[in-house]
């Protein structure tokens, strides 16, 4: 190995290095948006861990056109989508199997883990329930916006989309999560 | 009915304010009850792990290890290699620069013994093309499997203290599948013959006329021990150490050999000098004898007459050329004197008149 390549990629591990340490403020935040995704704590532990190591590793092609904030939301939500999907796929793998009755059970169990790992208030459980029906598309709006306060704008940049598909998507999403927590018993005694 | 329906599926200004106000607090009451989970770590089925403490805490019996397990020291250790390799590679290949510089010849001591750069260049050069060739040379003689390459027999050192013609001999002598000593050869007088020589296909001739001639071959024999004891003296060898004298016969072919180129000579140059080739070797000893001087001044004398014939020629031409050509004979004999002795271009100018 070369003089110039050895420095090079000395260059490249030190600036990963310098960028997950200027990540690490953001971790507590991050593992709560990944919990709120995810809805379960070793999967939200283990996003927040592999978010981390990919952003050290892409470090390079960090731009800085955005904040360092944004850009790892944006690989934590892909992350949490690609779990969701593989648990998604898994789940409908293992109901069309034999023991369909015995695992769905088993499933319905770790998917909540959230109630049984976390406890929170009967409001939360049916918020964190509607918030999760929505789907992939409205979710991580919902999230973003309310739970992590984040603004329009920085959810534009998140998601690489235009400000008025933000808002336009978020009028929708808030209209289908207010079906949702009506559908619940949730509605005019509460934002009625 | 179907205007109403759609004003009542409008979302009113004010509630969609109330909703806002709603999922904010909501939202809020959430993430401070995550919050506090997450501190507690009070989880039941899956332990909620605080990160930012969660690499302190070292286990029983751990290794220290374990304590250094942190980003902190990871980013300082790759720093460190990152910075710290590079510099010790730099400052060893600038050791390793000036350890070069401080055992090569430095520019002046060029200068000084008076070597530009090109000479320089053309030594090296020679040098790598002497050990190219070197490691050829050994690559060749490596091949342990194949057929060795034959290696030239270096030369004796009398190579350097005899003469040309006696390498020559010597020589043909090694080529020869059945040739004699070396060091016999090397102390041959002239005309010396050896059993090869006298089995050439002449001795058949001789041979023949041997049968014919038996009484000259008596004579011949009387001569050969008196050759060889003489060879022998000459050599500084033993008389014992010399060669078995040839026949009788392949003496006489021998000597008839020898004699004959300058006898061919001879008959070229003048035919008053002719010598019979048959019975001269019988006559003639082995060295240069009286008959050989005089018959070079007997040529000698020919010659001056011949001079003299030429110039008496050479005036009548020169008083009237025209006169002189009309006797062929006269003209024929001018040319043929003036191409055997003439020095003075005499004849160019007797052609171009």
């Amino acid at each position: 190995m070369s003089l110039a390549s050895l420095s090079l990629f000395a260059f490249a591990v030190a600036k990963a290095a310098d960028f997950i340490s200027r990540l690490m403020p953001y971790r507590e935040r991050l593992y709560r948006l990944a919990l709120a995704q995810l809805r379960n704590t070793n999967d939200a532990e283990d996003a927040v861990q592999e978010v981390l190591i990919k952003a050290g590793r892409n470090a390079q092609s960090f731009r800085s056109e955005s904040s360092e904030y944004t850009w790892v939301v944006r690989i934590l939500i892909n992350h949490c989508h690609d779990v969701q999907r593989k648990v998604t796929r898994r789940q409908k793998r293992e109901v069309t199997g034999d023991l369909v009755e015995q695992k769905s059970s088993q499933i319905a169990d770790t998917r909540a883990s959230i109630e049984q790992n976390i406890e929170l208030s009967e409001m939360s459980k049916h918020l964190m329930a509607a918030v999760d029906e929505l789907g992939q598309n409205y979710k991580p709006l919902i999230l973003m916006r309310y739970f992590e306060d984040m603004s329009y704008e920085n959810i534009a940049e998140v998601l690489q989309i235009n400000l008025g598909t933000v808002k336009s998507r978020m009028n929708q999403a808030k209209t289908l999560l207010k079906a949702k927590l009506e559908a619940r018993g949730i509605g005019g005694d509460y934002f009625g | 009915m179907i205007i109403l329906d759609r004003k009542k599926s409008k979302i009113q200004p004010g509630d969609d304010a109330k909703f806002e106000a709603f999922l904010k607090k909501q939202f809020a009451e959430l993430r401070a009850e995550l919050d506090s989970q997450i501190a507690k770590g009070s989880a039941k089925a899956g332990k909620v792990v605080d990160l930012a403490n969660a690499r302190d805490k070292r286990a029983a019996g751990a290794s220290m290890l374990g304590v250094f397990d942190k980003w902190k020291y990871g980013i300082a250790a790759a720093v460190i290699v990152a910075v710290a390799v590079p510099m010790v590679l730099q400052l060893n290949r600038q050791k390793a620069e000036l350890a070069n510089q401080a055992t090569a010849p430095s520019l002046e001591q060029g200068h000084k013994s008076g070597k530009t750069l090109q000479d320089r260049v053309a030594e090296r050069e020679e040098g790598e093309a002497d050990v190219t060739r070197r490691s050829g040379e050994i690559q060749d003689n490596k091949n342990y499997y194949g057929k060795k390459a034959k290696v030239a027999p270096a030369k004796d050192a009398r190579d350097a203290f005899i003469s040309d013609d006696l390498k020559g001999r010597r020589d043909k002598l090694e080529e020869s599948p059945r040739g004699a000593p070396t060091e016999l050869a090397a102390g041959r007088s002239e005309g010396y013959v050896t059993k090869e020589e006298a089995r050439a296909p002449e001795q058949k001739q001789t041979e023949k006329a041997a049968v014919a001639t038996r009484s000259r071959d008596s004579a011949a024999m009387a001569a050969a021990p008196a050759d060889k004891e003489e060879r022998s003296v000459a050599a500084g060898a033993p008389a014992s150490a010399a060669p078995a004298s040839p026949a009788p016969a392949q003496v006489f072919a021998a000597k008839k050999r020898s004699a004959a180129p300058v006898a061919e000579s001879e008959a070229k140059r003048d035919a008053a000098s002719k010598v019979d080739a048959d019975e001269a070797p019988a006559a003639k000893p082995r060295s240069f004898s009286l008959d050989d001087t005089n018959a070079k001044l007997k040529k000698q004398n020919l010659a001056e007459e011949e001079k003299a014939e030429m110039e008496k020629l050479w005036k009548d031409y020169e008083k009237d050329p025209k006169a002189f050509n009309k006797d062929q004979n006269r003209s024929a004999r001018l040319r043929t004197l003036l191409a055997r002795h003439d020095t003075k271009s005499r004849a160019r100018r007797m052609i171009s008149k």
